[in-house]
């Protein structure tokens, strides 16, 4: 059991730092289509 | 910073986070607990970022109002938003942790984890703020205020729980607060560094975010006016013949 | 600016706000009654055990202090207009003075708002003697008096938004929880005989703390409010 929560926690902390990437990422594309546009 | 900084920063706050996993994967399990206090190799360091994160708000507010500077503000609040990035984590992290060894995912008595919850949503509060203020200098004397306040509170909280434990003699502390194993704290060290590369990395992207809105608002602003006498123009001398 | 003349100031503020209130100011009008019908519908939620309910009274008294009081903290009227901001610029009042004014005022009305509302919980809650009860004065008054600084400095960073309404409780609410707890403390304290100086001093520390924040940047702020 134990495991499997390590492995969950691990998770939450990794794919919340991709979420937060792919949020600066999207804003950034935004900015500079806005910019250009 | 220049866009190549940025890119280098980025992988290289990845690569260590790579590391960090490595390490934490490959530590010995812990006395106590076995492998289930490896969640304290990405908890401390989430609990850590956010303090740091909101310490470096206060200061960029600070500096504002003591300097004027945008570039201090834009930190600032670039670091708050990381730093509720990092609490939300962390709190996330301590109910794991927790939930196997209280059996609720809440310890009413555990000063570090309702300090964390209440920074959460007083730097909310702060980011709330920012957004309902369209002018950017009134936007940054307000959130300079605000994240004196904040930062000032959180060891109240946290002094204000650590009594009411005390008195209350609540659940043990069951996580250790210095691992005696030095092979566990070489793996704590290295995820912290990492979490910290990850911290400037975001914090640093953030900014040049913010730095991008804030020129894009201005000539938005400024396009959208017509600047007060240009239908008027100057004389020009030399036309009339032809001559350029 | 002179000790005297700041306090004099300080006096003239706070007897503004209050003539304001006393006026046309429906702060207390509206609140107390809100409080006095959340005090009515939380057994109603809870269960009206009436054991439980004198166990909770205190509590419930000091949260619904909290959480309603704190509308009188940074009420509409406790907000400045733009001509009324000139106008005290104007004639010279050190933003400071403001301030301190404007928070004493807030903590009359928030001590006339608990003290109406103690013997509501009284008799819905029925807590029963509490050993040594008269410093549950005393922390009333450092309650209203953390509330209203805590409400006044988050009201000054609000003034003027369109979403103060809902920004400011959000901003007071997590920045009182010392308060709240330490005035919960003290209850329990008193009632299991122990003593209750750590709370008070826990309880003064944090107003000091705010009051010196507020004060110190009553300037900054009021040169950006436009």
């Amino acid at each position: 059991m134990s495991e499997g929560w390590v492995i969950f926690g691990y998770s939450v902390v990794y794919g919340f730092m991709v979420l937060y990437t792919l949020y600066l990422v999207g804003r950034t594309r935004r900015i500079n289509r806005r910019k250009e546009g | 910073m220049r866009q190549r900084s940025h890119q280098a920063l980025n992988v290289l706050a990845v690569l260590a986070i790579g590391l960090g996993f490595t390490f934490a994967a490959l530590a010995p399990a812990e006395r106590t607990q076995g492998d289930f206090a490896k969640i304290m190799f990405v908890h401390v360091p989430s609990a850590w970022l956010a303090f740091l994160a909101f310490g470096v708000t206060l200061v960029g507010g600070v500096v504002w109002l003591v300097k004027k500077s945008p570039l201090a503000d834009r930190i600032a609040a670039s670091s708050a938003e990381v730093g509720v990035f990092f609490t939300a984590l962390a709190l996330m992290t301590g109910m794991i942790w927790g939930y196997p060894v209280w059996g609720t995912f809440w310890d009413w008595g555990d000063a570090r984890m309702m300090s964390t919850a209440i920074m959460f949503f007083v730097y909310l509060g702060y980011l709330a703020l920012r957004r309902s203020i369209p002018d950017p200098e009134t936007r940054a004397k307000r959130s300079a205020v605000l994240g004196i306040i904040a930062f000032v509170q959180v060891p109240l909280v946290y002094f204000s729980v650590t009594l009411f434990r005390t008195l209350h003699q609540g659940t043990t502390v069951v996580r250790p607060d210095a691992p005696i194993d030095p092979e566990f704290l070489r793996a704590l060290m290295i995820n912290l560094g990492a979490f910290t590369l990850v911290y400037l990395a975001f914090t640093s992207w953030r900014t040049r975010l913010a730095r991008l809105e804030d020129e894009l608002e201005e000539s938005e602003a400024l396009s959208d006016f017509d600047i007060a006498g240009s239908g008027i123009t100057a004389p020009q001398l030399g036309e009339v013949t032809g001559d350029v | 600016m002179s000790g005297r003349a700041f306090w004099s100031q300080v006096k003239e503020i706070a007897r503004k706000d209050l003539l304001i209130e006393g006026r046309a100011g429906e702060a207390l009008f509206i609140t107390i009654p809100f409080g006095a019908v959340a005090l009515m519908l939380i057994p109603l939620a809870i269960g009206t055990d009436k054991p439980l309910l004198a166990q909770v009274g205190p509590g419930m008294f000091l949260a619904v202090a909290l959480l309603f009081g704190m509308l009188i903290a940074f009420r509409q009227t406790a907000a400045d207009t733009p001509p009324q901001k000139e106008l005290l610029t104007l004639l010279g009042t050190d933003p400071a003075a403001q301030f301190v004014g404007r928070m004493a005022a807030s903590t009359l009305l928030l001590l006339i708002f608990e003290a109406v509302l103690a013997p509501v919980t009284v008799i819905l809650y029925n807590p029963g003697r509490i050993p040594r009860w008269p410093w549950l004065l005393l922390v009333m008054f450092l309650l209203a008096l953390g509330l209203a600084l805590v409400g006044t400095l988050a009201g000054s960073v609000t003034a003027g938004l369109r979403t103060r309404n809902t920004l400011t409780p959000l901003l007071v609410a997590p920045l009182s929880m010392p308060l709240l707890l330490a005035s919960a403390q003290v209850v329990e304290a008193l009632r299991k005989e122990a003593s209750i100086l750590l709370w008070i001093t826990l309880l003064a520390t944090m107003n000091l703390t705010i009051a010196v924040i507020g004060v110190v940047t009553a300037r900054p702020l009021e040169e950006s409010s436009r």
